[in-house]
């Protein structure tokens, strides 16, 4: 059959090279056409599957209160009052700007300031009680002549309200103690903006950044408070007298797409270069290069255009899809041109030379072409929209590729031909060999020592490859000290918050206290650490009585106590003891609308329900504890209804959990589909087999390798597994399809070799120009690249030849051949 | 009818007497206690004073559930140790403060079935300022005797308040043994005095 399709395809080309030449440049011009209206959407969310809970909470959520995840403006300064005195002028500009929705930076405070003792948990207030009365007894027994003791004090002893003081300054993640958002040690104020637009909308917050740093200059141009503001992420900046940075959800997305986009350009610009040198010193003609290049390039724009009219933009992780195809591109370039110098060298006919090519080295291409592109394809039953476009238009570009480099390039040739008749001279290979091709020339008469040391190695680096780890940690795919993430950690530490929180809608107020009363109190080793919610505002049932109790019995103390023995210092204490008192039982109806409207939708929604919001004790960047967070809280069942929790740590760990299920699943079902595709055009399980054998030892040698140098699978690197797969079968396919047609092992290695060799190490190339990334993520994609494509290569021209030969050996002596 | 009634009234009013009388006794018997307490720490008559408390009630409220789980041996041992830490330390304080006493106001004894309190107010007076300390004595009937078990001032025992800032810290560090560890060190030093 693949004659019968070489020699079609090959007719077609010699016979009209022209038609098929313009044919082709009208199919591009199309494509740089539709290329030129291609957006980048960098919205995660629309990739996330719509029907998940999270998704949808999340959806409505924006509607409710203008979004999920806030943009911070931290503030620092060894002058609070100057701090809050740039604060207050701040918040005044920021809110005419018409992206801004809110600027909350400090609240009325009152309300919790009267009624603190009530607020807390009675047997906190107990424990203040009996301190009391220890304090009372330690200033006694200094003044009793009839008090005795049976062991001496520790200095530590000494009583002090500070723990229980400290519990209570910070509640319901606030400070009660002050109107501003201050952290406790009055270093840092945190300005939380409300934007209007999305926080996956990377555009958006690009121009909303802008936006700021404009308002700020104009600040310190013209202020009267004598402001000098400059950013800065590593302490108090000099000459500043306050120190701004920007952190949050809105800035942390921004910086982690803008990060791999500085990523890729040098990478992408050093991969080129490389492969363009290596091209160069291994293929000799600057103009087959060219060819070759040329012809990548124009596969890559159409299928770029190809995407635009399928699925009309690109997303974060399509946005690598050029790379990816340039890599996978350049091989079947190679192949063809390695077989076509061949074949050419040998007939001295360029239609014939063709016609070879594609019959033999064009069906192996097209047999790791559809094998690649079936592994690819697989990705497409993935739910996460990111995976199912990848697969679907790698996969496409890949057959693309492939058909251009075994059309466009022939005609080329042919059309240049007719121009200049000499051209074709180039293809003649000289006596002298190329390094390639000495590697090529390596006899197999030790194929079986060979063997055995693969073996044993193979099974050494199973071992390792058994021991891999998946690092749920986020932080680790980050350019290591991102000043947002260092200044969300900073935020962290000195609010003694963890992470956003988590908001579930209620319709009614009954609903939004059942669910309060079903989350609280939290259980013992939970990931939540608290719960707010408007009933959080009053005392539980029959708190504020008990509370009440026992500051009367506090009352009833002090005031035995004769004034001469109260200290200074508790004195205020005791005035405020009996404003507490004077406090009438509360509850929803006193809540002062400020403190009510947190826990409500904002003016113009649709919705007229309540909000309660979970905050976590885990780290945003813990993807294992965010997935055990998002099963805790991402749906609370009560009497028959289900209300899902909404925000960005339940949509990552959702998105977590897809890309391991889809990971798992993707190399279940793209061996399964390697394997059917191999032995349809194989037809032996012999042949399949042995074609497999780069694939499956690279593979493990890859994770081996890995685990042995302390790297770990990642949510990132987990998308170059299946590039993997595509090399390693490839390499195979070639070499298999070469020996079958040749009957001779060193043939096979020694021609095709050399090709899957210079494929290869392009490839190689290709991917180690990641390892100089700064985003770390996109390192540990370079390392399990180069790993597996290595891996694969050693294979397929060092054991795969030496376990065809030890067979061969065998099967001579049993007679079987 | 009538007889019956007259009856009843005698009856009535004999059930009364007695515990009227009894109740007259001891409140004279709590406030007697506790005026000798005062006159003989004042002239450091300490035996006399000493007499004066319930040693093993203190040794119960000191160690509150933890007396039952206490050997013969150390309840012996905690009893003669406060008695001890009484006659070093107390009532040599005592009769320091006693040195400027201006008069001493006793409250009438609250009384109830075998505890009893008596309120006085002390009125002292030093560098020529009157000071005024209420102490409240509390009191244990133990075989008709009613003796001294604790001292309060302000709502706090001086014995009461040893359990909570000494031996439920030394009962969570060693229990029983490093109570009475502490017990002996602190008699010992108070021995030297």
């Amino acid at each position: 059959m693949k004659h019968k399709i070489g020699s079609t395809v090959s007719l077609i080309l010699t016979r009209f090279p022209i038609v098929v030449g313009i044919t082709l440049l009208i199919i591009l011009s199309l494509s740089i056409w539709r290329v030129q209206k291609l957006e980048i959407n960098y919205d995660q969310i629309e990739l996330m599957p719509g029907e998940l809970n999270s998704i949808k909470a999340s959806k409505e959520m924006i509607d409710l209160v203008g979004g999920v995840g806030f943009f911070l403006l931290a503030l620092k300064s060894d002058d609070v009052d100057h701090m809050k005195a740039v604060s207050d002028e701040l918040a005044g500009r920021l809110e005419k700007m018409p992206e801004v929705r809110s600027v909350t930076y400090k609240q009325k405070i009152d309300f919790f300031k009267e009624r603190v003792p009530f607020l807390i948990k009675t047997e906190d207030l107990e424990e203040g009680y009996s301190r009391v009365r220890k304090k009372i007894r330690s200033i006694l027994n200094k003044k009793n002549p009839f008090s005795f003791s049976l062991r001496k004090k520790k200095k530590e002893e000494e009583v002090n309200f500070d723990d229980l003081i400290e519990k209570y300054k910070t509640m319901n993640k606030r400070q009660v103690d002050d109107p501003y958002y201050v952290d406790p040690k009055k270093e840092m104020l945190m300005m939380v903006i409300k934007p209007m637009g999305d926080p996956t909308d990377i555009d958006f917050t690009r121009d909303f950044v802008k936006k700021i740093d404009v308002l700020i200059n104009n600040f310190n141009e013209k202020n009267q408070i004598k402001a000098v503001l400059k950013e800065g992420y590593n302490g108090l900046v000099p000459g500043a007298t306050v120190t701004y940075g920007y952190t949050g959800g809105y800035k942390r997305n921004l910086d982690d797409s803008e990060t791999i986009r500085a990523a890729l350009v040098p990478t992408s610009i050093f991969a080129f270069t490389f492969i363009f040198l290596y091209l160069v010193f291994f293929l000799r003609r600057l103009t087959h290069i060219i060819m070759i290049m040329g012809t990548l390039v124009g596969s890559v724009v159409l299928i770029y255009g190809f995407c635009e009219i399928s699925i009309g933009e690109l997303d974060t992780i399509t946005t690598i899809l050029a790379a990816i195809l340039m890599g996978f591109g350049i091989d079947f370039g190679i192949h063809f041109m390695y077989r076509f110098r061949e074949e050419f060298t040998r007939t001295g006919s360029l239609n014939q030379s063709i016609r070879e090519t594609l019959i033999h080295s064009g069906a192996a291409s097209a047999a790791s072409a559809f094998t690649t592109a079936a592994a690819l394809y697989i990705l497409m039953i993935s739910d996460f929209k990111a995976f199912s476009r990848f697969g679907f238009l790698t996969g496409t570009g890949i057959l693309i590729t492939a058909f251009l480099m075994y059309t466009v390039l022939p005609v080329m040739f042919l059309l240049i031909d007719k121009i200049f008749p000499n051209f074709k001279n180039s293809l003649i290979i000289k006596d002298k060999k190329t390094l390639i091709d000495r590697l090529g020339s390596i006899e197999f008469t030790h194929a079986n020592k060979i063997v055995i040391g693969s073996v044993v190695l193979f099974f050494g680096l199973l071992y390792f490859a058994t021991q891999i780890s998946f690092d749920y940690d986020a932080r680790s795919l980050m350019t290591a000290d991102r000043p947002s993430v260092v200044l969300q950690e900073e935020i962290n530490k000195r609010y003694t918050i963890s992470s956003d929180p988590a908001g579930v809608y209620t319709d009614t107020l009954e609903e939004a206290k059942a669910l309060y009363e079903k989350l609280t109190p939290i259980p013992k080793n939970s990931t939540m650490d608290s719960v707010i919610s408007i009933f959080t505002m009053i005392p539980a049932n029959g708190q504020f009585e008990a509370n009440r109790e026992i500051l009367l019995k506090i009352k009833e103390r002090v005031d035995m106590i004769p004034p001469d023995l109260i200290e200074d210092e508790y004195k205020d204490k005791i005035k405020m003891l009996e404003d507490f008192l004077k406090i009438k039982p509360f509850g929803i109806k006193d809540i002062p609308e400020h403190i009510i409207s947190q826990f409500r939708p904002v003016p113009g929604s649709k919705k007229d329900g309540y909000l309660t919001f979970i905050y976590p004790t885990i780290s945003i960047w813990d993807g294992e504890a965010l997935i055990r967070f998002a099963k805790e809280i991402g749906t609370t069942k009560i009497d028959g209804n289900e209300y899902h929790a909404a925000g960005m740590a339940v949509i990552f760990a959702d998105l977590a959990e897809m890309v391991l299920r889809d990971g798992r699943r993707f190399i279940i079902f793209a061996a399964i589909a390697i394997l059917i595709i191999l032995l349809v055009v194989f037809r032996k399980i012999r042949v399949a087999s042995f074609a497999l054998l780069p694939l499956i030892m690279g593979m493990i040698w890859m994770v081996g390798l890995m685990d042995i140098s302390g790297w770990h699978i990642n949510f990132m690197n987990i998308v170059v597994f299946p590039v993997v797969f595509g090399y390693g079968v490839s390499s195979g396919i070639h070499l298999i399809h070469r020996y079958i047609e040749s009957d001779s092992v060193s043939i096979a290695v020694h021609r095709t070799g050399s090709a899957v060799a210079a494929s290869s190490i392009t490839t190689l190339m290709g991917w180690a120009a990641l390892l100089v990334s700064q985003h770390r993520g996109l390192e540990s994609m370079g390392i399990l690249a180069c790993f597996g494509i290595a891996g694969a290569l050693i294979v397929s021209l060092v054991v795969m030849p030496s376990m065809i030969q030890v067979t061969r050996n065998y099967r001579e002596k049993k007679g079987l051949i | 009818m009538k007889k019956l009634s007259l009856i009843l009234t005698i009856l009535f009013i004999c059930n009364g007497v007695p515990v009227s009388l009894f109740a007259a006794g001891d409140s004279a018997q709590i406030l007697k206690t506790v005026k000798i307490v005062f006159k003989a720490v004042q002239k450091k008559k300490y035996d006399l004073a000493s007499r004066q408390l319930d040693y093993e009630g203190m040794g119960e409220t000191v160690m509150r559930h933890h007396w039952k789980k206490m050997s013969q041996s150390d309840k012996a041992e905690m009893i003669k140790g406060i008695e001890v830490l009484n006659r070093k330390n107390s009532f040599p304080n005592g009769t320091d403060m006693f040195k400027h006493l201006s008069t001493i106001l006793y409250g009438k004894p609250r009384i109830k079935k075998n505890t009893g309190w008596c309120k006085t107010t002390v009125v002292v007076y030093q560098n020529y300022k009157k000071k005024e300390i209420v102490i409240d004595f509390k009191l244990n009937k133990r075989k008709d005797k009613w003796r001294v078990v604790d001292i309060y001032m302000i709502g706090e025992g001086v014995i009461d308040g040893i359990y909570e800032d000494d031996v439920k810290v030394l009962i969570k560090e060693g229990g029983i043994p490093a109570v009475m560890k502490a017990l002996r060190e602190t008699v010992a030093e108070a021995n030297k005095k």
